[in-house]
């Protein structure tokens, strides 16, 4: 279960928001929803991590994060938070297969060649194992990201927009995909984006077109 | 996929940088290492050699020569002395022990040397098989001598004229018989002929006015014919009236053991002026040797250290710019759950990994740089290099890379570390 409270984030005096709360329950789907400099990136930042709330809290099984220490904030996000980021970004010098392998390394755990081929089944990348990230499509890559994303098995998943880049045929099956691998592990999947096409899609929504003050 | 795997790929995506770095740092190693290696042998050489020999006396000419034709025998004597005038140095109170050495052939590169029993003593050579010569022309040979010519006890050869192998001035008339051969004592004496000294006063006796005129037309030779062969001037001295035939006896040089350290003072210029041979001091000359070797040594070692700066240098550039290009893949650690000493250790590894097969490279480098010289030494003076290897100095070494590696890698390395990644990701 994730909470956030009352969060407050500034860059400056002039460039400062305050968040809705929200409550996510095992397995929700959230579509966190906005124009372009309304704040989603750093909300998802926040939630991620990656940044510190000025106020606030952010609660994901129990933790609150956001007052964790640096060096055990990196470990519990690496195990907890799978990110699908909008660039897709991977260790060019690794292949596929082992660019997997590093994000579990990172989280101190281990991992069998077939967990990874197994995920990369499911993510349409069987064919990929030994290849190296230069050689992926754009949509291989971002089914790359998300194999990697949820190769942790994490307990939430942020999606940074997913489907900007895409046109409506893979827009549709990326977030299926996103959707199916969330449902997997009951994770619970925060998907932020200005995309009016995935709107439909989700029930739960947040919008946070009022966060900037 | 652990961190020096990710380190080893990181590197191997760029092999062209991580080429030239590892290079240079190799070059510099390499220089310095195996100046060193020559250093040392070299000094080893010398100093096993120079056997606490006090003085050498022979003919007047460079002193340097003198000294690196009777103790090293790699260098032309400078002529030849009178054996009545050695003679009187060894009665000297001042004295305390003289070796004669009478030089002339060779026998496949090999000196022939003419001398008494106390020469191998000062090696502290001992023979492996056989014994020591005893009638004229019977030799005892040095075990380099005994494996590279494969001469056994009670084989007969005939030397050759003067000290190249190649000469066709062949003592055909009259051969010498293995006695006894030495152990190896690693020093000098492994690569001589030792025989009597009126042995070869007896071969070119013999040999001598038979051949001189034919010598003549022979160029360079002949003048080594002249100078280094004992007893070669009769005319000049046959008609001196008392002991006509010892006046007569000629020796290259004469090995000097001083009774007490006052001989040091005195002796070499009582010889110097009153007489007309010289005196040189082995240590003397050899630290002039050495002073002159210091400044090559020197200019090396400063073109090596030169380059190793400048690797470092080359390093801090390839991974500030590496750094500059992955700083999304180093925030992609971080988000991963990778921890900020991960990512400082990951560029820190990088740094570090190209120093330390840097330094590998350069040393096997070395190696096989001393592998080569000591053959070309070998066959040229006789004189090979044994162990190669120094742990201590080669320990520095490694720790002078490493250090290099790391000042050039610790502050991209802190930088990676600070990284903010929101930002980073965000743009």
């Amino acid at each position: 279960m994730i909470v956030v409270k009352n969060l407050h984030y500034s860059y400056n005096a002039n460039n400062s928001f305050v968040f809705p709360d929200i409550i996510c329950r095992e397995a929700d789907q959230w579509l966190i929803k906005g124009e372009s400099g309304c704040g989603k990136t750093t909300f998802l930042h926040l939630v991620a991590g990656l940044l510190k709330p000025a106020v606030g809290e952010i609660v994901i099984n129990n933790v609150d994060i956001s007052k964790l220490a640096i060096s055990e904030a990196d470990k519990y996000i690496g195990n907890e938070i799978g990110i699908v980021f909008q660039k897709h970004h991977f260790i060019r010098s690794l292949n596929v297969a082992e660019n997997l392998k590093l994000a579990r390394y990172l989280v101190d755990r281990k991992i069998t060649d077939k967990e990874v081929l197994d995920v990369l089944g499911r993510l349409h990348l069987d064919d990929k194992f030994k290849s190296p990230i230069n050689s992926l499509s754009q949509g291989e890559q971002q089914r790359l990201s998300i194999a990697r994303a949820v190769i942790n098995a994490p307990s939430l998943l942020l999606a940074d927009e997913p489907t900007s880049s895409l046109d409506d045929k893979h827009c549709k099956e990326a977030i299926e995909l996103l959707c199916a691998e969330a449902s997997r592990n009951n994770t619970i999947l925060l998907v932020v984006t200005h995309d009016q096409r995935l709107s439909p899609l989700f029930e739960n929504q947040l919008n946070l077109n009022t966060a900037k003050q | 996929m652990n961190i020096l795997q990710l380190t080893w790929k990181n590197l191997r995506a760029k092999p062209l940088n991580a080429m030239l770095n590892i290079l240079l740092v190799a070059t510099g190693i390499f220089i310095i290492s195996f100046v060193l290696i020559l250093e040392k042998q070299t000094e080893q050489h010398l100093e096993r050699n120079a056997a606490n020999i006090n003085l050498v006396v022979g003919a007047k000419g460079s002193p340097l020569q003198l000294i690196l034709s009777s103790i090293y025998q790699v260098d032309y004597p400078t002529g030849n002395i009178k054996l009545s005038e050695a003679e009187q140095i060894s009665k000297n109170p001042l004295v305390k022990k003289t070796i004669p050495l009478a030089l002339g052939d060779n026998f496949k590169g090999f000196r022939i040397v003419g001398t008494t029993h106390d020469y191998p003593m000062i090696y502290d050579a001992k023979l492996a098989v056989g014994k020591l010569w005893k009638a004229d022309m019977e030799v005892s040979i040095g075990a380099k001598v005994a494996m590279e010519s494969g001469l056994k006890i009670g084989d007969k050869f005939a030397g050759v004229h003067g000290f190249m192998a190649e000469s066709n001035d062949v003592h055909n008339e009259s051969q010498y018989m293995v006695s006894g051969i030495y152990a190896p004592s690693n020093s000098v004496l492994d690569q001589l002929i030792l025989t009597n000294v009126s042995s070869v006063w007896q071969i070119h006796g013999s040999h001598h006015h038979g051949t001189e005129n034919d010598d003549a037309h022979q160029g360079e030779h002949d003048e080594d014919h002249d100078e280094h062969c004992a007893q070669h001037d009769h005319n000049e001295h046959q008609h001196d009236d008392t002991d006509a035939e010892a006046a007569d006896k000629e020796i290259t040089a004469l090995l000097v053991f001083y009774r007490n350290p006052m001989a040091a003072v005195t002796l070499p210029r009582q010889i110097n002026q009153n007489t007309n041979m010289q005196a040189a001091s082995p240590v003397i000359e050899m630290n002039r040797l050495y002073s002159l070797m210091g400044i090559g040594i020197e200019s090396a070692n400063l073109i090596a250290y030169l380059i190793m700066l400048i690797s470092a240098f080359s390093i801090f550039i390839s991974l500030y710019n590496s750094m500059k290009e992955r700083k999304y893949e180093l925030a992609l650690i971080r988000v991963l759950g990778g921890r900020k000493r991960t990512v400082f250790s990951l560029v820190l590894l990088e740094g570090l990994t190209i120093s330390f097969v840097g330094f590998i490279t350069g040393y096997l480098l070395s190696i096989c740089a001393s592998f080569f010289i000591s053959i070309y030494s070998e066959s040229n003076f006789h004189y090979g290099f044994n162990n190669y290897t120094n742990l201590g100095t080669n320990l520095i070494l490694l720790g002078m890379s490493l250090l290099i590696g790391f000042t050039a890698s610790v502050i991209p390395a802190i930088k990676s570390m600070r990284t903010n990644l929101s930002k980073t990701l965000d743009e």
